[in-house]
């Protein structure tokens, strides 16, 4: 048995305990039910940027399994961005799908036509109706907020507190990281078989990085060093949220992989340039000043992260659509390519962060039917594993309280 | 036209531009993942020799304006990339202990929005 020293991280955030978690809340049906009305239907959820939609007019349709929704949003003629559910007030039909531009959406099935602002424009054959108010048949809106172009939607009708109150000091940790300044470079999906915090679990923590990305990344790791399991450099928590640097060996240099360094000498890219190191952090990263960092992991509860490092950052949607099931999305996003060298370098960079998720992914299909199993009642976690420990507590308490 | 594929000082890239000259990511990744990794050494110790040509090359011209030739020339050095992990890290052509990649879907930066409906955002897809 391991001496029970101090640790850094239950020291700095003692409120989480040290004990084994149970595993009800990854497997149980019934936990997955209350995390719906309690957590989803409660909660800001980011549906996308406001790039997506950059016309008036521009709609796009989201159907959200854990909200039991079909949702509109959409870029009004007067320029705001709206969401709405997708249900006709005629007889719920659903009115829209996919996404595209247009001055407003007609039912197909008897032909009720909203505007792009969500008001009832026209009825057909309205004299056959019995006192229909038009001005109260708008489209049912949900709450829709934006944050550094991150378009939020919430469930619940009268939110607790607004978008900004939500994100407290996540938001503030990020409000000066240039979002606007990069595009997209692709997106990943995939239906994974396995509960939404597991799959969040693989993604907050650096401990298994020596072994799950051994091939991809093992070099990032010096066993030589001090830090040869390449520890969190620290965890800051905000709330619900919470946010973790995660450090890189400083003598990493691609050996052998001359496709790679190039990347790194045609432009700022995934990890390093030549000679990068020293330099000055983009704002909004690196929060304790890390010589060596490399990246920040954010979580914004329950859901959604955004991770930054120096040039890019990317975004990861967890969708619950059953306790073993869930819509896993990924965007990353650079400054977008001022020539063909740069083009070429951040190819490089795209793809081997691809390689790496499947990596990642591949772990916890395996780890979910472990659970279901029923073999065991409990996990063990580390100090290193503190958000792990966190995204327990704050779904715990959301869910009994 | 002179019916070449690529541009001119590039000739000895001749035979692999109809075959790995891919324009997206998703069709360059499904070629690396089910070619042979013999098919991709021999493509990647082609190429490799040429890439600071290919960018010196490419570099000064303006990404928006590449000719079909030089467009070309620009996805066979992205071919080049996506291949390398497969030989410089697991000699093998896909990532070995992963995610089934008939269920990891790669799709265009914007795809499923209406940006991604409009010219100017597909060009950033192209580059």
């Amino acid at each position: 048995m391991n001496a029970p020293d101090a640790k850094p991280f239950n020291t700095q955030f003692s409120q989480l305990g040290s004990g084994p978690l149970s595993i009800e809340s990854m497997t149980s049906s019934e936990y997955f039910e209350l995390e719906r009305e309690k957590i989803f239907k409660k909660s800001w959820l980011n549906v996308g940027r406001i790039e997506d939609l950059p016309k008036p007019g521009d709609y796009m349709v989201q159907s959200i399994a854990i909200l039991q929704s079909s949702l509109i949003i959409v870029r009004g003629d007067d320029q705001q961005i709206r969401a709405f559910h997708n249900v006709c007030r005629h007889r719920g039909n659903e009115i829209a799908s996919g996404c595209g531009n247009a001055k407003g959406f007609s039912c197909d099935f008897h032909g009720w036509t909203y505007s792009n602002q969500g008001e009832l424009a026209f009825v057909p054959d309205e004299g056959q109706f019995f006192n229909l108010d038009k001005n109260k048949l708008g489209l049912v809106s949900l709450q829709c907020e934006t944050w550094k172009g991150f378009i939020f939607i919430n469930a619940d009708p009268d939110p607790s507190q607004s978008l900004i109150e939500y994100l407290g000091g996540l938001g503030d940790q990020l409000k000066d990281f240039p979002f606007e300044q990069m595009v997209p470079m692709h997106r990943l999906e995939a239906e994974v078989n396995a509960n939404w915090k597991v799959i969040i679990d693989a993604f907050q923590e650096s401990y298994h990085a020596g072994f799950v990305h051994r091939l991809t990344a093992g070099d990032m790791l010096d066993p030589d060093s001090d830090d040869p399991y390449m520890h969190l450099s620290s965890v800051r928590l905000f709330g619900p949220h919470r946010s973790a640097s995660v450090p890189m060996n400083p003598e990493y240099v691609a050996q052998n992989r001359p496709a790679e360094m190039l990347s790194y000498q045609l432009a700022s890219s995934l990890w390093l340039q030549e000679g990068a190191m020293e330099q000055q952090f983009t704002p909004g990263t690196n929060p304790d000043d890390h010589k060596h960092w490399l990246f920040d992991i954010n979580v914004c509860f329950p859901n959604f992260f955004i991770d930054v490092a120096n040039g890019w950052f990317f975004t990861y949607h967890f969708w619950p659509v059953a306790v073993d099931k869930t819509l896993w999305q990924y965007r990353f996003y650079m400054i977008p390519p001022a020539d063909a060298g740069e083009a070429i370098s951040r190819e490089y960079s795209k793809l081997a962060l691809r390689d790496l998720l499947r990596e990642d992914l591949n772990t916890v299909e395996a780890t979910q039917r472990g659970l279901m199993s029923g073999a065991i009642k409990e996990i063990h976690l580390s100090d290193q594993e503190v958000a792990v420990r966190h995204q327990y507590k704050v779904v715990e308490e959301l869910v009994r309280g | 036209m002179n019916g070449q594929l690529l541009p001119q000082p590039f000739n000895a890239l001749e035979p692999f531009a109809s075959e790995w000259s891919i324009g997206d990511e998703a069709g360059r990744n499904l070629k690396r993942i089910s070619s042979t990794i013999e098919s991709l050494r021999e493509f990647y110790q082609a190429v490799l020799p040429e890439m600071q040509l290919i960018v010196d090359y490419l570099r000064p011209r303006p990404l928006l304006e590449f000719n079909s030739q030089q467009l070309r020339l620009l996805n066979l050095a992205k071919m080049l990339m996506e291949v390398a992990p497969a030989i410089e890290i697991f000699n093998q052509p896909d990532v070995p202990n992963s995610f089934e990649p008939e269920r990891f879907l790669i799709m265009p930066p914007f795809a499923d929005t209406p940006a991604g409906l409009y010219a100017d955002q597909t060009l950033i897809e192209q580059t």
